[in-house]
């Protein structure tokens, strides 16, 4: 199953 | 065509399971997801979109998804661009 990238500008 | 190649001094990390691009240049750090990881290591390695999708296809046994996925990855790879995580290309 393929999911949809995700990317989040910034955490440990 | 080749995907966008990663831009210098950026390198993907993992730690406790979760994902991370740390510019070390510019210092700054994005979150991202397995998938996003991915795109961006076949960024650093200057494989093709065809084969990038062919990859994440097999990879995460989704090959009924290619459309899907090479619509996400163009869509990721010109996120890297703005973010400036990856150089800028011709549009894809």
């Amino acid at each position: 199953m393929y999911t949809n990238a995700q990317i989040v500008r910034v955490v440990l | 065509m080749s995907l966008p190649r990663a831009t210098s001094g950026v390198i993907v990390q993992q730690q406790d399971g979760a994902f991370f691009l740390l510019d070390t240049e510019g210092g700054e750090v994005f979150r991202v997801n397995e998938t996003a990881a991915r795109i961006f290591e076949l960024c650093q390695s200057g494989t093709t979109l065809d084969g990038a999708v062919q990859s994440l296809a097999k990879g995460l046994n989704a090959v009924d998804q290619e459309p899907d996925i090479r619509a996400d990855v163009q869509r990721t790879v010109e996120q890297f661009q703005e973010l400036g995580l990856c150089e800028p290309s011709p549009s894809l």
